[in-house]
């Protein structure tokens, strides 16, 4: 660098050292590790087809390593619906859709989906997946639900390959007698621990002398032989009620709400750190119509007016003011819809009453969102139009 | 990276085919590869890329020029990005993809594997392999048994003329 000016330069440069790799053929030939880095990059549906190209592309495809690196990169959120959300014997099928384009939720290529039976894990358990609706998370490409309230058992799987776990999240051993009840809350990933960690609210004995009863929070990290660990402090919160409008966020936060609650509760796996949130300022909040969502990496909030005349949706920005609880929040108003149109330009098909939840951005300006029966409608904010696509 | 004379310092780039290239000092350095030669100080005189011929180099240039041109601002720089890549044919790509892991420049690797990917989503089998030079090992029985597994797969993929 500091030989700029000088004219007469060093040798001229030495040619740098040629890779060792032979070079091609008519074809460009494309190394391995350059098809996989290409590979992650498409749709899943892509993936199992290319199965079929060769048995070395079975192999570098079929695989746990390559399904990990594809999911941490994909960008179609694989989006996993429940055949029967009611209940009854077909909710332990999953549905995956994988769409990029709003022609991928069109009722014809509704094919696209895949279907995941959970054969065994249900066995003897009738109320499994009871209340799946509030508490189904995805967090980087794993799902993960709660069986009925209190039965303890999560399940965590992985929607493109089928895998799953099953987690209990009771105390075993000693800890057990301090118990009296948990609550799961959600899955995370953090990036200080660089694992997927679970995290619930125990209800039990906070202090053995005076027999104080209380609730407390515990994480534990999957995989490794870790047992539940006290997590942050959470004393504001009362998890005595149901969760509701569970949420995971990119940034490795966790969301959820409470019904008739003006705010929203966040954990952040990172920090370890309980935060509330306040809703944005809607015109005269009526919280039984409040939902929150995902939508390209930051949470969503949607809200429909207490005469129904439209939804807002809202989404919000983690402000780092510095300090560990410097954290705030800044709220966009995204989209205002107005549901009185819609409903006449939708040849009768009126918006349902209630929340609506945004699932996606599927294009520019297209969003899914579903309500709160499950119907799934995708939002065009160009033409203002809406249209019941699953 | 420059001098304090505060003239923008040019390099010149060889192709494999022994085509030279002019390329602001501050462009090329996107490249690692280069950026390292030009710390090492051999970045003197010419500099031969022994794995990227003229046609394929020219492009790059243009995307060294056009990308660097664009100030920090990362929507910005995926619209060019997009843009610079939309016309771009599956050949092309691949030669493009390749001079980007050998200039080692992640952005433009990222991109071009991105671009590859969306070309590919909805291909068959026969032109995936192809297009990458793929032999197919499989016996027509195990081939027919893959694509049954996966039957869902193979909806809505375009229809293969010379296959």
């Amino acid at each position: 660098m500091e030989e700029d000016d000088q004219k007469p330069q060093l040798q001229v440069a030495a040619a740098p050292p040629p890779p060792p790799a032979a070079e091609p053929t008519e074809l460009a030939y494309i190394p391995d590790c350059i098809i996989e880095e290409i590979l992650t990059r498409v749709p899943a549906k892509t993936v199992f087809r290319c199965m079929a190209v060769s048995h070395p592309w079975l192999s570098m495809l079929d695989n746990r390593r390559f399904f990990q690196k594809h999911h941490s990169l994909s960008s179609a959120r694989p989006l996993v619906v429940f055949s029967d959300p009611l209940g009854g014997k077909a909710n332990r099928i999953l549905h995956l859709y994988e769409g990029r384009t709003s022609s991928d939720f069109e009722p014809r290529t509704r094919s696209l989906s895949t279907r995941i039976d959970f054969p065994d894990i249900a066995r003897g358990r009738c109320t499994f997946l009871h209340d799946v609706n509030t508490l189904v998370t995805s967090c980087k490409g794993l799902v993960c639900w709660a069986t009925h309230r209190g039965a303890g058992d999560v399940v965590i799987s992985n929607p493109i390959t089928g895998e799953y776990v099953l987690a209990n999240t009771h105390a075993r051993g000693r800890n057990s007698l301090r118990e009296v009840a948990s609550v799961f809350i959600g899955l995370g990933y953090s990036r200080r621990t660089n694992s997927f960690e679970l995290l619930k609210m125990t209800l039990g004995l906070l202090d053995p002398i005076d027999f104080t009863m209380g609730w407390y929070p515990e994480l534990l990290a999957l995989g490794a032989k870790s047992s539940w660990r006290p997590a942050g402090e959470a004393s504001e919160f009362d998890f005595s009620r149901k969760v509701c409008d569970l949420v995971n966020v990119d940034d490795g936060t966790v969301y959820w709400r409470y019904k008739e609650e003006p705010s929203i509760c966040s954990f952040d796996f990172d920090r370890t750190l309980f935060r509330f949130v306040d809703l944005p300022e809607f015109e005269g909040p009526a919280l039984k119509t409040v939902s929150l969502g995902v939508l390209d990496s930051a949470l969503c909030v949607s809200f429909v007016s207490p005469d129904d005349s439209h939804v807002e949706l809202w989404s919000a920005r983690t402000v780092d003011n510095g300090g560990a609880h410097g954290v705030g929040t800044a709220w966009k108003k995204l989209y205002h819809i107005e549901t009185v149109t819609t409903m006449l330009e939708n040849s009768g098909r009126v918006w349902s009453r209630g929340a609506y939840q945004p699932v996606m951005y599927v294009e520019a300006n297209k969003i899914l969102m579903h309500d709160w029966r499950t119907n799934f409608l995708m939002y065009d904010e160009d033409n203002k139009k809406t249209r019941y696509p699953i | 990276m420059a001098a304090e004379t505060g003239t923008p310092t040019t390099l010149t780039l060889k192709s494999n085919d022994d085509e030279l290239f002019s390329v602001a000092e501050s462009a090329a350095i996107l490249s690692v590869t280069i950026r390292n030669m030009v710390e090492d100080g051999c970045a003197g005189g010419v500099i031969p890329l022994d794995n990227v011929d003229g046609k394929t180099l020219a492009s790059v240039i243009t995307y060294m020029n056009g990308i660097s041109a664009i100030p920090a601002d990362e929507e910005k720089k995926k619209s060019y990005r997009d843009k610079f890549l939309s016309d771009k044919d599956f050949e092309t790509l691949a030669d493009m993809v390749l001079a980007a892991n050998y200039l080692n420049m992640s952005c433009l690797m990222d991109a071009v594997s991105a671009k590859i990917a969306q070309v590919m989503e909805k291909k068959s089998v026969g032109w995936v392999r192809r297009k990458f030079g793929i032999e197919n090992d499989y016996t027509p029985e195990e081939e027919a048994a893959v694509k049954e597994e996966h039957k869902w797969t193979f909806e809505g993929v375009e229809t293969d003329d010379d296959n």
